[in-house]
């Protein structure tokens, strides 16, 4: 708690970014997607300007880039779930730090941005009408906006439909939550994980494989419609914009935050028996991030975020 | 060899008696060239009759044929009849029906070298079987405790004019008493040295395959009135229609949470150049499957018997079919089905029934500990879901799949979308492809 109110403090203090003055390139300015799908061991480099995803480690080191740095504690640890917020109270999430994608880049084409929880998070309300209170107030407060990262893969979830057995309870939050630079919708860019193919497209989601993992990464909660180019079957090259972030809990309804639910789908061993299904991604996000803000010193600093008229708490 | 030097000669009888016919055998090597002439001659007239096998039935097709060798009383006359009941249903399956009874002609012969027969001698050996209308009705009923494909046998008048035309006609008959086909063949009788020179045969329409055959024999001579008549060489074809499609089998035979079979390391913190991109935390270990492959071939085999096909690809998906070095699941119908992935996992998608669908393959899996105090894998068919899909994952042939059915409009608004049930169907219908690579069992 002491660091999150410190990185409020700096933020604060530190210049003004103002909002939506630097993006990825609109759809209708996107490349258009390659017609024939890239193999396996495709060596394409990314589709726009990004940096270099996986910077060799065993390079001379750069020296420090001028600007913000990450400090020590931005991230929670693997499975430190926000308290009171797993399913079996008191339990953590996965704590095993494996990157389950080391292949991915950051999903967001530029930061900061903040894995953190919704409904525990600022202007949440939490879970099952108060038996797992959340803080309240607005979401669109900067603390939302701002270091550290918490996981929030097991975070509860009571239905059906979250059924997962790698979660205390059998029924958990399956993914990772991450908001973007700022609270406004429709205005952040997603970007391809790997270079691979969209495996779906939903009526608020779009899922692509990667080519050279064969993981599936799942985006929930984008801003529809996506671009033409985004159909199911279509090539993506990695670092490609295919969506934009949202706060559209269904097609007709934007009942939920500004943010993107991310998961990693796979076949796992978990004690020697084979699961498919949802992947811990904490770490493989924490590590993308890293590079991503390495390459970019500038994209780790939070921003202020901007007048409420522009991000309204969904309804 | 006695039996060589008889000539043949036909009584005429009259079909309403029990005549004798009295039967011989021509010279052994000529009998042979007689009967290859006679077996083309009718091969050439079944060619004409729709849907008979053009084929008389051989002896030899297989370990299925009823020679009616058995359920003779041991030491009995020539010519002497036994019921033919259920002799045959133990080991084959096969059941008779009233006026059956097996008919056996030994080499007796009398003080003229005459066969004491009284009927024409079977040409595949001393017995057959003999439908007595008078004692059976008008049809030889032949049931079977499960269902056939085809029903074969050698047919014969109990005797005959030259050339004189007979209706041999069989109806099956499915499980439910319902008629499941028929066939007809119209043929003229030929009287030669071994005789039975006329094979006929049903096969069953698409469906549950014949339970009865019933087989008549009528003469046209006589207003088409049927005739009492030997059959012999019968030979049925088990129908393979029922059986359960093979992945709904492998899915069916799954006992308790799948395990991780053999499978070799290919990535980890020390294997693989993954730890180098990163800078906190290590590499996921990852494993590479080893596939069943003799248990994919079973299932090809047993989808093809079955004439199950994937649904077209569409695009490139035959590409990615080739590379991938495991089965691929497909569905057998549905629209825009596309194939992408690598060599190790694979990703099937399609349209069906207003929702979209995908199956997943992996045969690389990422090493991974639960959370404390989480279960872990239960069952041997886990369903999780997120707010816009609900997944069936479980492994067959040694690999791991994931069916995915993605509902429409979001959460809640597609309530029917997490019917496990209907995910469950929608699993047991799908197909393996095997693709140029997975042939090589890789
Ligand atoms: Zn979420």
């Amino acid at each position: 708690m002491i660091l999150m109110r410190l990185f409020a403090i700096a933020v604060l203090s530190v210049g003004v970014v103002a909002c939506g003055q630097v993006g990825p390139p609109r759809p209708d300015n996107m490349p258009p997607a390659d017609n024939t799908p890239p193999p396996a061991d495709d060596d394409t480099p990314p589709a726009d300007d990004e940096p270099d995803p996986m910077p060799p480690v065993d390079e001379d080191p750069e020296p420090p880039a001028p600007g913000f740095e990450l400090p020590g504690g931005w991230q929670g640890a693997p499975g430190a779930l926000l308290p009171g917020s797993s399913t079996v109270k008191g339990s953590t999430g996965v704590t095993d730090p494996s990157v389950i994608a080391p292949e991915m880049i950051f999903p967001l084409a530029e930061g900061p941005a903040f894995a953190n929880s919704q409904i525990f998070g600022q202007g949440g309300g939490g879970y099952a009408s108060g038996e797992w209170p959340g803080p309240g107030g607005s979401e669109n407060d900067p603390r939302n906006f701002d270091y550290p990262w918490a996981d929030n893969f097991c975070e509860v979830r009571l239905d059906a439909k979250h059924a997962t057995d790698l979660c205390p309870g059998g029924k958990a939050h399956k993914g990772q939550d991450l908001r973007p630079k700022t609270c406004e919708n429709a205005v952040h860019w997603l970007v391809a994980p790997e270079t691979g193919w969209i495996s779906h497209v939903g009526s608020i989601s779009v899922n692509i494989m990667g080519a050279e993992s064969g993981l599936k990464y799942k985006f929930l909660h984008v801003q529809m419609p996506v671009p033409d180019w985004v159909k199911t079957g279509a090539p993506v090259t990695q670092g490609q914009p295919f969506a934009q972030v949202s706060d559209l809990l269904s097609a007709s309804s934007r009942a939920t935050t500004v943010h993107t639910h991310f998961e990693i789908h796979g076949a796992a061993d978990v004690d020697g028996a084979l699961h498919n299904g949802a992947l811990p991604p904490y770490t493989s996000l924490v590590e993308s991030y890293l590079d991503l803000v390495d390459a970019n010193p500038d994209m780790a600093e939070p921003v202020a975020q901007p007048s409420q008229d522009k991000c309204l708490t969904p309804q | 060899m006695r039996f060589g030097k008889f000539i043949a000669f036909l009584a005429a009888v009259s079909l309403a008696a029990p005549a004798v016919i009295t039967i011989a055998a021509a010279q052994d090597n000529n009998g042979r060239g007689i009967l290859d002439a006679v077996r083309d001659r009718i091969a050439r007239e079944l060619e004409r009759v729709e849907g008979v096998e053009t084929k008389p039935p051989e002896k030899e097709a297989g370990p299925g044929i009823i020679d009616f060798e058995i359920a003779s009383p041991a030491g009995a006359a020539s010519g002497a009849a036994a019921a033919l009941t259920s002799q045959y249903r133990k080991t084959h399956g096969v059941s008779f029906g009233k006026g059956a009874s097996i008919q056996f002609c030994t080499d007796d012969y009398d003080e003229i070298n005459v066969r004491l027969c009284p009927y024409p001698r079977a040409a595949s050996g001393q017995r057959a079987a003999l439908h007595d209308i008078e004692t059976g009705g008008p049809a030889m009923q032949i049931s079977f405790d499960d269902p056939v494909a085809s029903v074969n046998m050698r047919i014969n008048p109990t005797g005959g004019q030259l050339d004189e035309e007979f209706v041999a006609r069989m109806i099956g008959f499915d499980a439910n008493g319902n008629r499941a086909g028929v066939s007809e063949l119209r043929f003229n009788w030929y009287q030669d040295a071994f005789t039975w020179p006329t094979g006929v045969s049903i096969n069953a329409d698409d469906g549950a395959g014949f339970s009865r055959v019933d087989i008549t024999l009528r003469r046209v001579a006589s207003n088409n009135l049927p005739v009492r008549f030997l059959i012999d060489d019968l030979l049925v074809t088990p129908a393979v229609v029922n059986a359960p499609p093979p992945v709904a089998a492998a899915l069916a035979a799954l006992d308790g949470p799948p395990r991780v079979g053999r499978a070799v390391i290919v990535q980890s913190p020390n294997v693989g150049p993954a730890q180098s991109t990163l800078q906190i935390y290590p590499a996921a270990v990852r494993k590479r499957l080893s596939i069943d492959w003799n248990a994919v071939d079973v299932a090809l085999a047993d989808q093809d018997a079955l004439g199950m096909l994937a649904a077209t690809l569409a695009g490139v998906g035959q590409k990615y079919v080739d590379v991938a070095e495991l089965p691929v699941l497909a569905p057998q119908a549905g629209d825009d089905l596309q194939v992408f992935g690598n060599a190790d996992t694979v990703n099937a998608v399609w349209r069906a029934d207003g929702r979209d669908y995908s199956v997943y393959g992996s045969r690389l899996v990422t090493v991974i500990e639960k959370a404390q105090g989480a279960s872990g894998v239960g069952s041997a068919i886990t369903f999780s879901g997120t707010d816009d899909e609900l997944t069936a994952s479980f492994s067959l042939f040694g690999a791991s799949y994931a069916l995915t059915q993605h509902c429409n409009g979001g959460a809640g608004a597609d309530p029917g979308c997490y019917d496990r049930d209907a995910l469950g169907a929608v699993a047991e219908s799908l197909v393996v492809l095997v693709g140029e690579t997975g042939r090589t069992r890789p």
